[in-house]
């Protein structure tokens, strides 16, 4: 356990390796993160589109009667 | 289980699981934080720096344990056509990649003030650095062809033979004089430090007696951080892979649709 706040920071002088080691794993699945939902969001949205461009393609021949 | 062979039977149980994974996933990482940083003793030898175990240890188990995922994936695309079983292998490769890369700067920054360098050529590092690069291989192979689709047999291939590489990497360090230290989690048959045991029950009979009596290379104040490190690990595999395979399953889903839509393909 540490006794005070700079003391956990300071790692027992090891500071700098164990926090740049927590702050790169946390960092890059951030990262992966981000881009995985942004990337995800545009495709949602590209599809949306398409689709919506098929369902709207389907519609005139509704208007003959009869089943859809 | 044929079920989930379905593609979008197994669609809807991924996205279906993904809230309960990220509600696990808060309170493990939290306590395993909490633990890997405050909670746990420093090591007697290692001082603080034994606190990079907690991230160094289950990034390396589970690069392997996704790449295993990718090679079995790949491998069920290859024999039986599954496509289910290539989205898997696309998704996680990143996922892997990263973890690998998490694990060779980690490891080189434990490395540093314990062993005194950043690096060293020793089997479990340079099996370890290949295993990135076998990442990179697929993630690049499986883009290079103007035709998306092209692409997925070379780097099933690439993914099941590489697959060698995971042996090498779990037994590199009793086969070769490595640095790097032998087993984590086991005190198993393979673990070459009888000489050591000897000539402590030879000076120090009443440690020897404990390490004898002790299941695990860790005591439980620093296998219980570890624990839990590795289960949020395997958490956050799961869920950036829900969330990727779902990018991989409307990429397909994009490609099929534009083929047969005039105006889609302007997009």
């Amino acid at each position: 356990m540490f006794e005070t706040f700079d003391a956990f920071l300071g790692m027992a002088g090891y500071g700098f390796f164990v926090w740049t080691s927590y702050a790169i794993c946390f960092g890059s699945l951030s990262a992966l993160c981000g881009i995985s939902l942004m990337t995800a969001r545009q495709r949602k949205r590209e599809l949306d589109y398409l689709e919506q461009l098929r369902g709207q393609r389907r519609e005139p021949s509704s208007d003959h009667g009869g089943p859809s | 289980m044929h079920r989930f062979a379905n593609p979008s039977q197994f669609m809807r149980a991924a996205n279906a699981a993904l809230p309960w994974l990220v509600l696990l996933f808060v309170p493990v990482t939290v306590a395993g934080l909490y633990f890997s940083l405050y909670a746990s003793p420093a090591d007697y030898q290692q001082s603080e720096t034994v606190r990079i175990m907690y991230i160094h240890v289950p990034s390396a188990f589970l690069a392997q344990g996704v790449y295993l995922t990718m090679a079995l994936g790949s491998a069920s695309f290859l024999i039986w056509k599954h496509p289910l079983g290539d989205l898997i292998a696309r998704a996680s490769a990143p996922i892997g990649l990263v973890f690998c890369i998490i694990c060779l700067a980690t490891g080189s920054l434990w490395g540093k003030p314990t062993w005194g360098t950043y690096w060293v050529w020793d089997a479990r590092l340079t099996s370890m650095l290949f295993l990135a690069f076998l990442f990179l291989g697929y993630i690049a192979l499986a883009n290079a062809f103007d035709d998306p689709a092209r692409g997925h047999k070379p780097a099933a291939i690439l993914a099941v033979v590489g697959i060698v590489n995971i042996p090498i990497i779990k037994f590199s360090v009793y086969f070769f004089n490595t640095l790097h230290q032998q087993s984590t989690l086991f005190d198993d048959l393979f673990s070459d430090d009888r000489a050591r045991d000897a000539l402590l029950a030879e000076n120090q009979p009443e440690i020897a007696a404990v390490a004898a009596a002790q299941e695990t290379a860790l005591p439980p104040e620093m296998m219980l951080p570890l624990l839990l490190m590795i289960a949020s690990f395997g958490l956050v595999f799961l869920i950036l892979g829900i969330l990727r395979l779902r990018i991989e399953w409307m990429t397909v889903r994009l490609r099929v649709l534009r083929a047969y839509s005039p105006e889609g393909r302007d997009i």
